[in-house]
């Protein structure tokens, strides 16, 4: 038997903005840390224009660019207070960028904030359904061959999302999961546990855009912020204070009548002088959210509201499972987290399936009366990292062992047995 | 103009209710020919604002939009006129000249208003209504 079975198994959830990490049967992850890199690039501009004579110093050189370099917050804090770090984020829009900042980054994720040993772990990965099966192998190659694990499962994070109800409900692996990550937006159905990978829809309006246009609000406003920190500002205000209203012209007016209620202070400290500032936060409060509700008033690309493409989504599924999938839509991912942002989305969508009905029953002289559709968003309290969660409660039954690609099966066949994922049946 | 005194607000208040939100929208959903004008409004609205921006009191904003008013108005068909096809042409000069005083009109009216609303009682600037200076309505190049 396996020794590795029997301890816990490690569960990363690699985002676009913040990777969750830690391990199997926990209720939280151990860590939530940016998914950031901040490398060291000084060494391997020094050693460019040396001769082949000190050829000692160009090898160390790059030894040491390989080992100088962090993650997380403190790769954020070092590339602030000095110019020989640069940040590069390895996965961009949910997909992995940059292969070779990625493993730098399991690596400190491993040794340096999980402090396990990799070769006594099985670990469970995610990734999103829209994953290239290249990927996957890439994935496998790293894991199997740079951290010698004994076992790996990727699993795909909206099914991971729909697991994380598992405890807190009754076992539902039916529903639609909305994925608002920082990078990605996806809208994925699933029924009974297994993806209908042709009506995946995706969002080009994620996390980041709310950032961007709260940065984009308070720069209109001529806000006192330093220009090189307004980035990272309107990020913590958006996480902070932002939140989803049902009116926007209604909210305009509260936030006139009642300004010692609504308009925020922001405090801080410029970097470069550390001389503190403060500046109002008010509009962007309920704007930043609304463009997942109204995406017109941020870009002129993509107009289709959210609500509506969960209904186009679930429209486009096989017609058995609609209701089943209207009756459980499942948030996942950090930018859900804005207040009410469930009782919005399920409000608008109920809004269009009505109509939808009345359209119906209208057209059909009022003979025959079709059922109400029950639509429910389902909100959870570890909606924030409900797909680490789910990973975590797979990975503690005993089934998960079994799904797991081994060791010996990677050296059997190579990197190809992490080409499929048994939740897209027939796929591929 | 269908809309009776006898209701509280008019359309020039409804712009100026409006248009904050309204301003972030490109596609509008027009029902009646109110839509229409209120889409002018707000555009007038926007247009007003920019003239506003950098009048550090009310006296100077005062100003700037009596400067507003004084530029010619064009009216559809016309070069300057920025929503082409959304209103009929005037068929004739006289007409023409009619719609112009009209505009002229209730231009002047959402001035007064929007002065009331951009500046604060004690005559300095409101950043919370001076911010939409910023915006493109329906991304139109104003002059």
């Amino acid at each position: 038997m396996d020794p590795a079975t029997s301890r816990p198994a490690v569960v990363i959830d690699n985002g676009t903005g913040y990777t969750k990490m830690g391990f199997a049967g926990n209720v939280e992850p151990c860590f939530i840390v940016p998914t950031v890199v901040a490398v060291n690039e000084s060494f391997l501009n020094q050693s460019r224009g040396s001769s082949k004579a000190n050829w000692l110093a160009q090898h160390s050189a790059g030894v040491m660019a390989d080992l100088d370099f962090f993650i997380g917050e403190e790769a954020l804090a070092r590339s602030r207070s000095s110019n020989n770090y640069n940040l590069s984020y390895p996965i961009r829009h949910g997909q992995v960028d940059n292969w070779d900042a990625m493993e730098r980054f399991w690596q400190q994720c491993i040794f340096n904030y999980l402090r396990c040993d990799p070769e006594d772990h099985y670990f469970l990965l995610t990734e999103s359904p829209l994953t290239a099966p290249e990927n996957r192998e890439y994935t496998g190659e790293i894991m199997f061959e740079t951290f010698n694990v004994p076992g790996l499962y990727i699993a795909v994070n909206s099914v991971l999302a729909l697991a994380a109800g598992y405890t807190t409900s009754k076992c539902e692996m039916t529903g639609v999961v909305v994925d608002v990550g920082d990078g990605a937006t996806h809208v994925v159905p699933v029924a009974d546990g297994y993806v209908i990978g042709s009506s995946i829809k995706s969002v080009p309006i994620a996390g980041k855009d709310v950032t961007l246009f709260v940065q984009q609000l308070m720069r209109e406003r001529g806000e006192n912020v330093p220009p090189e920190d307004s980035f990272e500002v309107a990020r913590k205000v958006k996480e902070t204070y932002c939140y989803t209203c049902s009116d926007i012209v209604k909210e305009f007016n509260k936030h006139d009548k009642e300004p010692a209620k609504y308009i925020k202070q922001w405090r801080g400290i410029k970097p470069k002088t550390g001389a503190p500032y403060s500046c109002d936060i008010g509009y962007e409060r309920f704007l930043g959210p609304e463009v997942f509700f109204s995406p017109e008033i941020y870009s002129s690309e993509f107009t289709t509201p959210l609500p509506a493409v969960i209904d186009k989504c679930i429209q486009s599924a096989p017609i058995d499972t609609r209701r089943a999938l209207y009756k459980n839509i499942v948030l996942s991912g950090g930018s859900t987290m804005f207040k009410d942002f469930h009782r919005r989305l399920q409000r608008d969508l109920k809004k269009i399936v009505d109509a939808r009905v009345l359209a119906s029953e209208a057209r059909l002289g009022g003979e025959v009366k079709s059922q109400p559709v029950e639509v429910n968003v389902v909100s959870h309290p570890v909606q924030r990292f409900a797909v680490w969660f789910g990973g975590s409660v797979l990975a503690s039954t005993p089934e998960f062992f079994a799904a797991c690609h081994t060791k010996a099966e990677y050296e059997e066949y190579g990197a190809s047995i992490c080409r499929t994922n048994p939740v897209f049946k027939g796929m591929y | 103009m269908d809309t009776p005194d006898t209701y509280r607000t008019d359309i020039v208040d409804e712009a100026i209710t409006f248009f904050r939100a309204n301003v972030f929208f490109r596609n509008f959903d027009i029902k009646s020919s109110a839509d229409k004008l209120l889409i002018y409004l707000t555009m007038y609205i926007n247009v007003a604002l920019k003239r506003l921006e950098g009048c550090r009191t009310l006296a100077e904003g005062t100003k700037a939009i009596i400067n507003l008013g004084l530029e010619k108005v064009p009216v559809p068909g016309e070069s300057g006129f920025p929503f082409p096809g959304l209103f009929p042409l005037p068929q004739s000069q006289q007409e023409a000249e009619l719609l112009r005083n009209y505009l002229k009109q209730i231009r002047e009216e959402t001035s007064g208003r929007l002065l009331s609303v951009a500046y604060r009682p004690n005559g300095t600037p409101n950043k919370w209504w001076l911010a939409f200076a910023k915006r493109k309505f329906m991304n139109i190049i104003v002059p």
